[in-house]
């Protein structure tokens, strides 16, 4: 598990682990997923989650097999977000350990930087 | 081979609780009671105020509930029943005694890491919220319960608390100091040191952290086992 600082809303700005999950299994069932914030990853433990980031996962040799890293021109994103959703239509089961923590060297991205993804 | 190293290492879980404040109870009750280590015994030390706590806890299975004598506030009842469990884990000859607070909920296989860790005072590792400011915003970050101490011999010490940065990525590591709220301590370590009751809490474990100096014991913590803070306030980063 690793963690961006990520806006939270105008006036705050809070470090967040890289993943998204559901609340309670009603909201897995209609998949809405969202952030659940630093403190309510611990106690460390094993969690499945919804889609998580690219910095740090291990990958089994059959989900390599099955699913391959990609980007879309039309869509301002990263292969994570591709990876994920991938994952969930081919019914892999993406897990996070909140005891591996990892230290990120992170930087925001500066905005035009942005602008050219 | 010893039997903290076979996984049967007789261990004296002691929480401390107060039904005055029951809404982290349910929470802290099954953690305890979910720890994966088989060979325990859970006693927890109620500081609440109403008498008839035992009707509170009715209901709960395979703890058991007491109370120390009372005292003129709460942070010395803690500091009470943390002593009583040193000399209970004494008396009763426990290998380990496990001391946590009831804002504290333990990762199940807490135990387990903190005896492979090899250290014999292993305190747990939560977070506490900090906010700073940041021009027109206010950033929230994440402190950790440890401290070290900058000067030389122990007596005129500066206490630092360290960044979130510090304890990545997870390893075992020592510190020179903890806040109390969850920690583990071997029984050749419970004659050695004492719980002691400071006006300023942190105090108390600066006290605490110079006995284990005194002794040459090192602190050691295993960030891969964090626990969840439920008290976790926000305060400022520097203050």
């Amino acid at each position: 598990m690793y963690a961006n600082l990520g806006p939270n809303n105008e006036t705050y700005t809070e470090l967040r682990p890289v993943f998204s999950t559901w609340i309670d299994e009603t909201q897995k069932e209609i998949r809405v997923v969202r952030n659940i914030g630093f403190q309510s990853v611990f106690p460390s433990r094993l969690m499945q989650i919804c889609s998580g980031g690219m910095g740090c996962v291990l990958i089994a040799k059959d989900v390599l097999e099955k699913i391959f890293f990609r980007v879309e021109p039309e869509f301002k994103t990263f292969d994570d977000v591709f990876f994920y959703e991938d994952c969930y239509t081919k019914g892999i089961e993406p897990w996070l350990d909140s005891g591996v923590l990892c230290l990120h060297h992170y930087k925001p991205w500066a905005k035009e930087l942005r602008a050219k993804v | 081979m010893s039997a903290e190293k076979t996984g049967d290492a007789k261990i004296l879980v002691g929480g401390i609780i107060n039904c005055d404040r029951n809404f982290q109870l349910a929470q802290f009750i099954r953690s305890v009671k979910g720890l994966s280590h088989k060979n325990k015994k859970i006693v927890c030390i109620d500081n609440g105020s109403i008498k008839e706590f035992q009707r509170f806890y009715r209901h709960i299975e395979g703890i058991q509930f007491e109370k120390v004598e009372s005292k003129s506030n709460e942070r010395e009842a803690i500091v009470a029943a943390r002593e009583y469990f040193r000399k209970k884990a004494i008396d009763e000859d426990y290998d380990w005694l496990l001391i946590v607070d009831q804002s504290i909920v333990l990762p199940e296989n807490f135990i387990t890491r903190a005896i492979a860790t090899g250290r014999k005072i292993i305190p747990g590792l939560y977070f506490e919220t900090a906010s700073t400011n940041n021009a027109n915003s206010k950033i929230i970050t994440y402190l950790p319960n440890l401290f070290s101490f900058s000067g030389n011999d122990g007596k005129n010490v500066t206490v630092s608390r360290l960044s979130i940065n510090d304890v990545l990525p997870s390893k075992t590591f020592e510190v020179d100091m903890a806040e109390l709220k969850v920690i583990m301590l071997h029984k050749s370590i419970l004659e050695k040191i004492g719980f002691v009751y400071q006006d300023n809490p942190l105090h108390g474990d600066i006290h605490f952290a110079m006995q284990c100096r005194k002794i040459q014991q090192k602190i050691a913590v295993d960030s891969g086992i964090v626990c969840r803070n439920n008290r976790a306030i926000v305060m400022d980063a520097f203050s």
